[in-house]
């Protein structure tokens, strides 16, 4: 009998010491999380984050910012091609500019520079391109309530830049050599790998098909997540209550069934998970809550809402 | 002692062992984990500033005197952590320096500066200023990549639009009431991105939010 006490006691013993591992506090875990992330997210080095598990970028080539800006100017070009072209109101670009770079610089890659494009496209959609380029449509900023919610987008865009998920899909897929040996010769730098074929890849043929990925395809559902989670973070720590994307996300997920024209659902038909995701992470973390602010109603609606580039997207 | 009791202890002794070894490598996470949390605890008391330029206040309000305006990559030492939100911290280097910071401004590990590279809507970069200052354009690579590919002009304009616009070097120039002189524009980087954090800040302060919040 003493014997199977200790056999429970034996298998007990690990769970008690996970359950006294916990740690409650939100500040502390993002401290320790940005801490691990500002590492991994100059240098492209293997990294398995603490308790979330999360596969960062895989050891091999380092991508620097250099082939990063390069990729994020040729693959943007790709991008007003398809979308349409920049929104030609100032006050629009200027407002949405601020909003995302009051949330970057909340980021724990604030040192990047990030750009942000309102395209003229009543398709609702928005995209992260490396380098720091940030499209959004007319369409997408259409369906928003208030400033939150627009923080909350950009919030979820700025992490998807910060984790280089885009780079990380590159890596992940067949075209890596290709891609990477093209950008290479592009730039002049030697290859990296010595048993590369003389005749370098052509990089400018391969833009094409990863603009179409990350403009249409978008990122895997786990990496969404983590953006989802990362970008709520970043928007919290400019200033902005957390319900924001999360709100945001409830909208399109009751719009999936009703709007299936919007190219977006073809893509994307998991927002109701994406929520349910965000708010056990809210849950968890113990945000504490920040009332709404009436300021931020009045400056949505004057540099947002009531702009003639928005209006002409309801009145189609 | 029978064989059959024999065969009895061995079994409950193979029974606990392998208790004990399926529960092994939890118990090694564990123990990993501890270390991990002891380092976090070791570090989540030094802190860097993150932004450009963070105002030490004297009490925990952006209402109070400034103690000090500090740059980024300032190494700080936490004194009190107050309520999450402000935390009371002192410089490293100067430990008699010491007044409250707001936590999105410090990060846990020292920032990384990447280039010359401006933190909204391009900017001057340091080739650039040898140069006469011009405000920042494609890359060599994109310029070839829109020629080879024959992308539209107007694809060109609207990329190099959103690098430069709405904040370019134009407006600040303008801020600035004319042209730069010629001190001004060896500063003109440092100074560019002191005027778009001001942008930034003015930005918060008028949504009241952050630091800003009542």
């Amino acid at each position: 009998m003493s014997r199977i006490y200790l056999s429970l006691l034996c298998a007990l013993g690990p769970a008690l010491c996970l359950a006294e591992d916990y740690d409650p506090n939100p500040n502390e875990y993002m401290d320790s999380l940005f801490n691990e992330l500002e590492g991994l997210a100059g240098g492209g080095q293997a990294g398995q984050l603490l308790g979330l598990g999360l596969n960062l970028i895989k050891t091999g080539q380092r991508v620097t910012y250099e082939k990063e800006a390069v990729m994020g100017e040729t693959i943007s070009l790709q991008a007003f091609a398809r979308y349409g072209r920049l929104s030609s109101d100032p006050t629009l670009l200027q407002y949405v500019s601020l909003v995302g770079n009051a949330v970057a610089r909340a980021s724990f890659r604030p040192n990047t520079p990030y750009y942000f494009a309102i395209c003229q496209n009543r398709n609702p959609n928005a995209f992260a391109v490396p380098g720091g380029y940030i499209f959004i449509t007319t369409g997408l900023l259409n369906l928003m309530k208030n400033e939150e919610e627009l923080a909350g987008v950009l919030g979820h865009e700025i992490a998807h830049v910060a984790l280089q998920h885009a780079i990380k899909s590159i890596r992940a897929s067949k075209q890596t050599a290709n891609v990477l040996g093209g950008l290479d010769a592009l730039l002049g730098e030697r290859p990296a790998n010595p048993k590369q074929p003389k005749k370098r890849p052509d990089y400018f043929a391969l833009v094409g098909s990863i603009a179409k990925t990350i403009t249409e395809k978008g990122f895997p559902f786990k990496q969404e997540v983590q953006a989802d989670e990362f970008g709520t973070e970043f928007a919290y720590r400019a200033g902005y209550r957390v319900q924001g994307l999360r709100d945001f996300l409830t909208t399109l997920s009751q719009m999936e069934k009703s709007r299936e024209d919007f190219a977006l659902f073809k893509t994307h038909r998991d927002h109701g998970k994406r929520v349910y995701a965000l708010d056990k992470l809210i849950k968890k973390k113990g945000y504490p809550d920040i009332p709404i602010n009436p300021r931020l109603a009045a400056r949505f609606k004057a540099n947002l809402t009531d702009r003639k580039e928005l209006k002409e997207v309801r009145g189609k | 002692m029978t064989t059959e009791d024999w065969v009895s202890a061995m079994k409950r002794t193979f029974i606990i062992l392998f208790a004990c070894l399926l529960t092994l490598p939890m118990t090694m996470d564990a123990a990993g984990r501890r270390r991990r949390k002891g380092r976090s605890k070791k570090s989540s008391n030094e802190k860097y500033v993150s932004v450009p330029v963070a105002q030490l206040k004297q009490d925990k309000s952006m209402g109070a005197a400034t103690v000090a305006e500090l740059k980024r990559g300032v190494q700080l030492k936490v004194v009190d952590p107050g309520d999450g939100r402000w935390m009371k911290v002192a410089l490293v280097k100067n430990p008699g320096t010491s007044g409250w910071i707001y936590f999105n401004k410090v990060v846990a590990k020292k920032p990384k500066d990447i280039g010359t590279h401006l933190a909204l809507g391009g900017g001057i970069q340091t080739s650039d200023l040898e140069t006469g200052g011009a405000i920042r354009g494609l890359k060599k690579a994109s310029q070839s990549y829109a020629k080879k590919m024959k992308i539209k002009p107007w694809s060109v304009a609207d990329l190099h639009r959103i690098q430069t616009f709405p904040l370019s070097l134009k407006d600040f120039d303008k801020n600035r009431n004319g042209n730069l002189d010629a001190v001004e524009l060896k500063n003109a980087n440092e100074a560019y991105k002191s005027w778009i954090e001001g942008k930034i800040e003015a930005f918060l302060k008028e949504g009241k939010l952050g630091e800003y919040a009542p």
